[in-house]
């Protein structure tokens, strides 16, 4: 249980190492808002167990930790990303490194004055309406602690911004690096580095872009990477939205995803979650006006001392939009996974079709997963279903391979493969759905089946 | 090739074979029959290695080896292939993926050189078109939505592919159209070999007018009460098994 306190003196350390610098600029509406967000993340309630969000998750791991945040310059120079980047993979790539954008290791061509593709920190400085527009949104909106503490302490994020009518060629791709090695840090005295990075993603009326977000930790490193984004999609626009979070083992990892639609727009997605001891991930989705579509496609593979987490929230307060989340999980070990998926059709939302789905796959009988989907429906003409599943590898599927010659780890591989499989396959680039499926080839051959 | 003595097999607590013997000696083709519950399936499922069957007597040699002590998928690689009556659906598992992983885990098995992806297509369309089978089948997951009728050539196909030493077919031909039971009779019988053996599981006496057999059993109340040559299925056609179950009780 969390003491009210433990909270406060959390922050409080916090507060007291932030230097002005995080981001530094004249801009005046910037720091009043960073100042308003230390003052208000003070005033949060205390996170507890007892509330919805945090029920299965023990929050309290994390304020136990003793978090540094950066100051001071990183020196990308000593940064392999060659590692990090997906063999023949063409996009427009943004790499932030312990949440700094590093321009260096990025690879943005010069683009028309309509597309802006780029790091918060330089791009700040236009002022770009939605920019500010959308943290006055969350200074009054998104109130909760963990997005309050990403503006109070804000290094840097992403900034897209497509104009309309526009169809990207490339897709666009966001490589969140974090490693302990490149900062100065104390080893003595800390738990690793405490990264906010926030990203606003505007799309135009009927443009059209695939983007590619992943979270990497490159050694067994302990930080914390808090992460905050708000995705705009104007009439008729598409976004299509792949993120890979595969933190260091040892990580803590938050995301919370906004996405508001307009009308006609369509959001498709797939979220994959390997690394971490500690993930969460909020997807809310607003549908602003009729006819727009999202398609929420989920894959959490959860193992020992690992702790996976996702909630979303569709909301839709117009009539005749569309959504359908399906979230797969494979847990092994004394893996731990929440999902919780809640769908609210207001009573004016006539015409909604709304499909929720969960079907873990559990390997152990030590594995643990928590899982609630729930529909909230006032309106009366629509269509809603929703499902969960929780169900061990079948002895007759089993049997059945094994009679065929394969050895059993050959057969459950196969079948945790197939399992995963349509989940995967929803990647329509064909090099990051292969990506996703070596590494979960890869977890099965060196977590789950150590023997091969 | 197979000898099976005195074997007792029990399923869920329950005892199912009860003293089952049976000789098949390489080039055979040994039909059993016998009424719904007899057991047949039990014994097909024995051979091919079911963990959740109790072998609580008697003993099953292969070429002289203990069938019992190998696991199942050591039994496939030693040749022993079972054509299930209810094959399993594999949601997710490529059914081309999983024949060409099985053909070469068993060649593997063997020291022999596997297959690679092209020339294994070619092999597989050959053995497809032979059977009939529509090729979009290899494409979908492991009988995953196909018809009765497409499982049961989905499993000759396997067969076929992997050539078994010893093949056990339960009611293959049981859901199958009259040109099926037709081609499949003949991806049999094309397999018979004097190196082969095959047993065939089924009800009716049409199936063994496309394969000849060469043996019929009767299995009843888990043993076998009555063996004969083809006749002897006729004859069971005609009468049914009532007048086994009583010669054999007197
Ligand atoms: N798990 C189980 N628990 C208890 N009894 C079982 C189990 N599995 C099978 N049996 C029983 O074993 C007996 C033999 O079944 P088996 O499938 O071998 O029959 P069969 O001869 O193949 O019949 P059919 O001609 O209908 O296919 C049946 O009475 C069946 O109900
Ligand atoms: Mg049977």
């Amino acid at each position: 249980m969390i003491h009210a306190e433990q909270q406060h003196d959390w922050l409080q350390k916090l507060i007291a190492q932030a230097e002005p610098d995080s981001i530094k600029n004249n801009t005046a509406w910037l720091q009043q808002i960073r100042d308003n967000a230390q003052r208000a993340m003070m005033h949060c309630p205390t996170i507890n167990r007892k509330q919805e969000a945090w029920r299965y998750n023990r929050i309290d791991k994390l304020f136990e930790k003793n978090f540094k945040l950066l100051s001071g310059d990183v020196d990308f120079s000593k940064v392999d990303i060659h590692n990090c980047l997906l063999p023949a993979f063409d996009s427009h790539r943004l790499v932030f490194v312990n949440g700094r954008y590093a321009g260096q290791l990025s690879d943005i061509k010069k683009t028309p004055d309509n597309i802006i593709i780029g790091s918060l920190r330089d791009v700040i400085n236009l002022q770009l309406k939605q920019i500010i527009n959308c943290f006055s949104h969350t200074e009054k909106n998104n109130t909760q602690l963990f997005s309050q503490l990403n503006m109070a302490f804000l290094n840097d994020g992403a900034v897209i911004h497509i104009g309309d009518h526009i169809e990207l060629e490339k897709p666009i791709e966001i490589i969140y690096l974090n490693t302990n090695s490149l900062s100065q840090l104390d080893a003595a005295d800390n738990d690793g580095v405490m990264t906010q990075t926030r990203n606003i993603i505007t799309l135009g009326v009927g443009t059209k872009v695939t983007l590619v977000e992943r979270f990497i930790g490159t050694d067994q490193d302990q930080y914390f990477h808090n992460n905050l984004s708000d995705i705009l999609l104007a009439e008729g626009a598409s976004l299509k939205h792949y993120r890979v979070q595969d933190e260091s083992p040892e990580a803590y990892h938050l995301s919370n995803l906004s996405i508001a639609q307009q009308k006609n727009s369509r959001y498709y997605s797939s979220h994959m979650a390997f690394g971490a001891a500690w993930s969460k991930t909020d997807i809310n989705i607003n549908f602003k006006d009729e006819g727009a579509k999202c398609l929420l496609n989920g894959l959490y593979v959860v193992g020992d001392q690992q702790l996976t987490d996702f909630h979303i929230d569709v909301r839709h307060s117009v009539p005749a939009c569309t959504s359908k989340e399906h979230f797969k999980g494979i847990l092994y070990g004394k893996g731990r996974a929440v999902f919780d998926g809640h769908i609210l059709v207001d009573k004016q939302a006539q015409h909604t079709d709304a499909q929720l789905s969960n079907d873990n796959l559990m390997l152990t009988r030590d594995a643990e997963v928590d899982t609630k989907p729930q529909l909230e429906i006032y309106a009366d003409d629509v269509k809603c279903a929703h499902g969960t599943t929780v169900g061990q590898i079948d002895p007759q599927q089993l049997f059945y391979m094994r009679s065929r010659g394969l050895s059993e780890t050959t057969a459950y591989k196969l079948l945790c493969l197939g399992f995963a499989g349509e989940i995967i396959d929803s990647i329509e680039e064909k090099i990051l759905s292969e990506h996703v499926s070596k590494k979960l080839v890869q977890i099965l051959d060196e977590q789950v089946f150590q023997q091969g | 090739m197979l000898t099976i003595k005195n074997l007792s097999v029990a399923v869920g607590g329950k005892e199912i074979l009860k003293g089952l013997d049976l000789k098949v000696k390489a080039g055979e083709v040994h039909a059993i029959m016998g009424p719904n519950g007899s057991g047949k399936s039990t014994l097909a499922y024995t051979l091919a290695g079911r963990k959740d069957y109790k072998i609580t007597g008697g003993k099953i040699l292969l070429n002289g080896e203990n069938l019992l002590a190998l696991d199942t998928e050591q039994r496939a690689h030693k040749g022993v292939f079972l054509a299930m009556q209810y094959p399993v659906e594999l949601p997710g598992v490529n059914n081309m993926m999983f024949m060409r992983e099985s053909l070469n885990a068993i060649r593997r098995s063997r020291g022999e050189e596997e297959y690679d992806a092209v020339d294994f297509i070619k092999l597989i369309g050959e053995k497809a078109k032979q059977l009939e089978l529509d090729e979009k089948l290899l494409k979908r997951n492991v009988n995953d939505g196909f018809s009765g009728g497409e499982k049961k050539r989905n499993e000759i196909l396997q067969m076929s592919l992997l050539e078994p030493k010893l093949a056990i077919l339960d009611e293959t031909d049981s859901g199958l159209d009259i040109d099926a039971l037709r081609i499949i009779a003949e991806g049999v019988n094309v397999l018979r070999d004097p190196q082969r053996a095959i047993i065939l599981v089924t009800h009716y006496q049409r199936l063994l007018e496309y394969i000849q057999p060469d043996f019929v059993h009767v299995l009843i109340d888990g043993r076998i009460v009555r063996s004969g040559d083809k006749q002897l299925a006729l004859e069971l056609e005609d009468k049914g098994y009532s007048w086994v179950v009583e010669e054999a009780a007197a």
